[in-house]
């Protein structure tokens, strides 16, 4: 990549996060407790666990490619929301992921609200070096910092946005629905 | 293309792009043709219209909108064989006529999706930065830079598709890929 198009990669990884973030955060924004937490088959997630994983994975990444603490921590979410201070819920049974309960959908959205500014700002700052620099993710892999925002907050974020979506449709909470 | 390496907005295209084509081919090719039609209570479409959309607004937008050439769809006259629109993707369609689509199997979508990918990935390799900051006329969002509607079209729209085809595979007590 040239030098005058790296920046315009950089500003559309940014605008990525902030818009894949964002969009979740609205679509449980608002959200009363019994909807936060419906369960609407067997095997599904609830929204609230959904946007909570969404806001976390973020969060981790976000943190090891700024190399600062996580907001689930500093913040104090985890010990306001009795919770715990490590994980994202990846591979939770679904009968646990079901069973978590958030304090309230506007609590959730604050928290996805300042995870998603704050690491736009990060991504946007990044230069070469920072793009390029290896950063850990999950399971002991690590990744580019580029990649890893693609891949655990951009991508990530966007297919469980495509869960919520359908989630809010399966409770008839008013997701658009015909054609795709 | 490697895993590793300089970012380049090639490697991220293609990476990416081919990600989300080869899930998608996966997340049908192991269906019946029950399941690849199959409307579970509440959901709005099946798993063999969600893929559809995807894939042919995949071709749509490199090799029409890009290049202006005829799609993939339309080379091999699918359009034809399997009696579905030439032009339209499905984007806007009324929900019962989605629910309606049928396709001739899991095999044959699954091999479109693969026509596809082959067809549109080494094409995104090749691209120059200048080419990919460039803008394409694409409906329905007008001139945007060909990286971003990669991105927006392939990669985020089909990423966002293949969430919701992991909960219709759930509801059908299929396995969803995990995220």
């Amino acid at each position: 990549m040239t030098t005058g198009t790296r920046p315009a990669a950089v500003a559309l990884l940014a605008r990525a996060v902030r818009s894949a973030l964002g969009e979740t955060i609205a679509t449980v924004d608002g959200m009363g407790g019994d909807e936060l937490h419906a369960v609407a088959h067997p095997r599904a997630n609830t929204p609230g666990w959904i946007a909570w994983h969404v806001f976390r994975t973020a969060d981790v990444i976000g943190s090891r490619v700024g190399d600062a603490p996580e907001l689930w921590a500093m913040r104090g979410y985890a010990a306001a929301w009795g919770l715990p201070r490590e994980g994202n819920g990846s591979g939770q049974p679904t009968a646990d992921a079901q069973a978590l309960r958030l304090p309230s959908a506007e609590a959730l959205a604050l928290y996805g609200r300042e995870l998603r500014d704050e690491l736009s700002e990060t991504v946007g700052a990044l230069d070469g070096r920072g793009l390029d620099r290896r950063v850990s993710a999950f399971s002991g892999r690590d990744f580019s910092a580029a990649d890893a925002l693609h891949i655990f907050v951009v991508l990530h974020t966007v297919r469980h946005q495509g869960e919520l979506n359908l989630t809010r449709t399966l409770l008839e909470l008013g997701t658009p629905g015909g054609g795709a | 293309m490697p895993d590793t390496g300089p970012y380049t907005m090639q490697r991220f295209a293609v990476h990416f792009a081919g990600r989300v084509m080869d899930e998608l081919i996966a997340s049908v090719a192991d269906l019946s043709d029950e399941e690849l039609h199959a409307l579970p209570a509440g959901a709005p479409n099946t798993i063999g219209f969600i893929a559809w959309h995807v894939l042919r607004s995949a071709d749509n937008v490199v090799l029409f909108a890009f290049a202006r050439e005829r799609t993939v769809w339309m080379r091999q006259g699918l359009h034809e064989a399997w009696g579905l629109p030439r032009i339209e993707q499905g984007t806007g369609m009324e929900q019962a006529a989605a629910a309606a689509v049928r396709f001739p199997g899991a095999t044959a979508l699954a091999d479109y999706g693969r026509a596809v990918r082959d067809e549109i990935l080494p094409r995104i390799e090749a691209m120059s930065d200048e080419y990919l900051v460039g803008v394409a006329r694409v409906v329905p969002w007008g001139e945007v830079p060909r990286l971003e509607a990669i991105g927006q079209t392939i990669i985020v729209h089909g990423s966002q598709h293949l969430g919701e085809i992991a909960v219709v595979r759930r509801l059908l007590g299929r396995d969803a890929p995990s995220f």
